[in-house]
């Protein structure tokens, strides 16, 4: 069953990506604009739809957001920002190994040995599998730039 | 003739074929996974082919495409877990068969209609999709229009009562499309100063981040459930697999109907897996009233098995031949074209005729293999699958997810696309909005823009050039069509309610 809640929510949300598109590529010149600007009303008129229809529906006792927050997919996030944030400068292997250990550890991986050796073997093995095999250019790594590592 | 006799040499060498077997024996363990599905491997291994010769890199990654859907039946047979989506009805009878003590049988009857289901629509692809290409070769830009149109709309009508959701899908979609350079100006449009969107919003990484870490947000979000539930499980007794030459004649029909509703269903553009085997598990279960659906009929477990096995090779009718995908997946045979330098589309069997029969041929040889790697691995995959920690092997994906977008653009702002696009596809999936059609009209969107102002250039500026062109025009009212096809269902749903009501 849709949620009109998040609909009625979604719908003002929708119209200002509408609004964003055109008013942000009036400026752009010749036919440049053409296209976009057909689909930002479309956009629009359909988000308004989305409201009405979300109105028509309205029930009360209805949550906007499930009760248990997802604290996984946020962590994932979270984590994923950190990792790209150092890659350039840590590098790829001990980025992805810290990556992986850190997410293994706090969502409560209760095999501490078995999660250190999969972060190890992945690090590893993804490296080997893009570096060396498909010769893929991972970022080695500011830090270690001048000493010579990687 | 002498392409397909040319392309089953260059598949059957003895250095592709290894690799084209590696790729269906990683389909059937990805299918096999609950979770993991054949969308979010060709995501992930669609960068790793970046530095390999293009028939390597296709045969791996059509392996995977074509088994998938059947890896996903073992676990949905042997433990009533549904590796894929598409082995959701497979479930119902061939659960019900196992615990009659016929797991084997099931398995062998969903090999064997997997099988027959994939080759047909390789068949199909073969004879169909080159006069097809042939013919698109003469199509103008109004046609281009109407034809991205008319891929967008079965998106629309096929959706019943999420029309409208759909719809705004495709829309943003669309807008989504427009960002990069203009296609007539060469102007950068909505880029936001950032290099990597200026040729576009890539299409690799986004589509790592909607299926493949989104999905990996997904398998976080359960953690609570434990995944390694090996020890739990306990697998039925598998026994005799291959069925008879007598019960095989009565699955005929079944496997039949289950073949062509796939293929037909998977040469629409967004029509999805999910209505193939559905559709084909009704209209036998129509034809067979007297069977008990649901408690182990075998005719349950072929046709949703062959159906979806026939979606495979059917998607990649449109892809072939217009450069239209017909589902999320066949978009991603537009990045790895792309990435080995290929034009996907009608030009494709004009330019590169070898790729071409070699795709074609490769999903027809694939679909062979996989008949005895997945009778001989069946068992052994369902028992080794259930060891795995969902937690260990997500982390594992996220990485190879982040490593395959950089590899896209050697460039940490990839992964950031692919980071974002995981987001949107994990909120999308919680408010139920489905990523198909998102996808499909990111990729219809350039085909449809050039279509739509090289058209009023030649009209000089009118739109009535899309009504003048008879082929446009027929694809443009077969579109309108679709589109209205929501709302006649809902007008006639809501007579019939008020008929009940009287």
């Amino acid at each position: 069953m849709l949620n009109w809640k998040q609909d009625l929510l979604l719908a003002p949300a929708l119209f200002g990506i509408a609004a964003a598109f055109f008013l942000g590529g009036r400026a752009y010149p010749g036919s440049s604009f053409l296209f976009p600007s057909r689909l930002a009303p479309i956009l629009a008129l359909l988000a308004i739809l989305l409201a009405c229809s979300a109105l028509k529906r309205r029930r009360p006792g209805e949550r906007l957001l499930p009760r248990a927050l997802a604290r996984g997919p946020l962590l994932l996030v979270s984590l994923t920002a950190v990792f790209i944030l150092v890659l350039p400068y840590v590098g790829f292997i001990p980025s992805c190994f810290f990556f992986s250990l850190s997410f293994y550890f706090m969502l409560g991986y209760a095999d501490k040995k078995a999660a250190l050796l999969t972060a190890l073997c992945a690090a590893l093995g993804i490296w080997a599998v893009f570096h060396l095999a498909l010769g893929v250019a991972l970022p080695a790594g500011s830090l270690w730039a001048g000493a010579g590592i990687f | 003739m002498e392409h397909i006799l040319s392309s089953f040499g260059a598949v059957l060498s003895p250095d592709v074929l290894p690799v084209l077997a590696l790729g269906v024996l990683l389909g059937l363990v990805v299918g096999a996974v609950p979770g993991l599905n054949d969308t979010i491997t060709l995501a992930v291994l669609v960068p790793v082919t970046f530095n390999m010769p293009a028939q390597y890199a296709l045969a791996m990654l059509v392996g995977v495409y074509c088994s998938a859907c059947y890896g996903g039946s073992i676990p949905a047979i042997l433990l009533k877990i549904p590796g894929t989506a598409s082995s959701v009805v497979t479930l119902m009878d061939g659960y019900a068969m196992a615990r009659k003590g016929q797991a084997g049988l099931a398995l062998g009857i969903s090999t064997i209609s997997s099988v027959a289901g994939g080759l047909f629509s390789a068949l199909v692809l073969m004879f169909f999709a080159p006069p097809l290409a042939s013919y698109a070769l003469r199509f103008g830009p109004p046609e281009y229009f109407a034809m991205a149109v008319l891929g967008l709309s079965t998106v629309a009508g096929m959706s019943g009562r999420n029309a409208l959701r759909n719809l705004i899908v495709c829309v943003l979609g669309l807008l989504i499309s427009t960002v990069g350079m203009s296609p007539q100006t060469g102007f950068p449009r909505y880029t936001l100063g950032f290099l990597c969107l200026y040729e576009g919003v890539p299409l690799v990484p986004m589509l790592i981040g909607l299926f493949g870490i989104s999905s990996v947000m997904h398998m976080v979000e359960k953690q609570g459930s434990p995944s390694g539930e090996a020890g739990r499980v306990s697998l039925p007794s598998v026994g005799r697999t291959l069925p008879s030459r007598r019960l095989l004649l009565e699955l005929a029909p079944a496997i039949c109907t289950g073949a062509l509703v796939g293929v037909i269903i998977g040469i629409i553009p967004g029509a999805g897996m999910l209505m193939a085997i559905y559709l084909a598990y009704d209209l036998v279960r129509a034809r067979y009233r007297g069977l008990a659906f649901g408690q182990g009929v075998p005719q349950g477990v072929a046709a949703p098995e062959a159906a979806n096995n026939a979606v495979v090779a059917g998607s990649m009718v449109p892809l072939l031949a217009l450069g239209v995908p017909g589902n999320s997946t066949s978009a991603l045979f537009i990045g790895a074209l792309m990435i080995h330098g290929l034009r996907p589309g009608p030009a494709l069997f004009k330019d590169n005729p070898d790729i071409a029969y070699f795709i074609i041929t490769a999903l027809f040889v694939g679909n062979i293999l996989m008949g005895p790697l997945g009778l001989a691995l069946g068992r052994v995959l369902a028992k080794a699958i259930f060891r795995v920690s969902t937690l260990l092997l997500s982390g594992c994906i996220i990485l190879l997810c982040a490593t395959g977008a950089y590899a896209v653009g050697f460039s940490a702002s990839y992964i950031w696309i692919a980071l974002i696009a995981g987001i949107t596809g994990f909120v999308m999936d919680k408010i139920g909005l489905p990523q198909a059609p998102l996808v499909l009209a990111v990729v219809l969107g350039p085909i449809m823009e050039r279509g739509f102002e090289q058209s009023l250039v030649i009209s000089k500026g009118s739109p009535a050039i899309f009504l003048q062109r008879p082929l446009s025009c027929a694809m443009l009212l077969i579109a309108l069509f679709f589109f209205l096809l929501p709302f006649f269902s809902s007008l006639r749903a809501g007579r019939r309610a008020r008929g009940g009501q009287g």
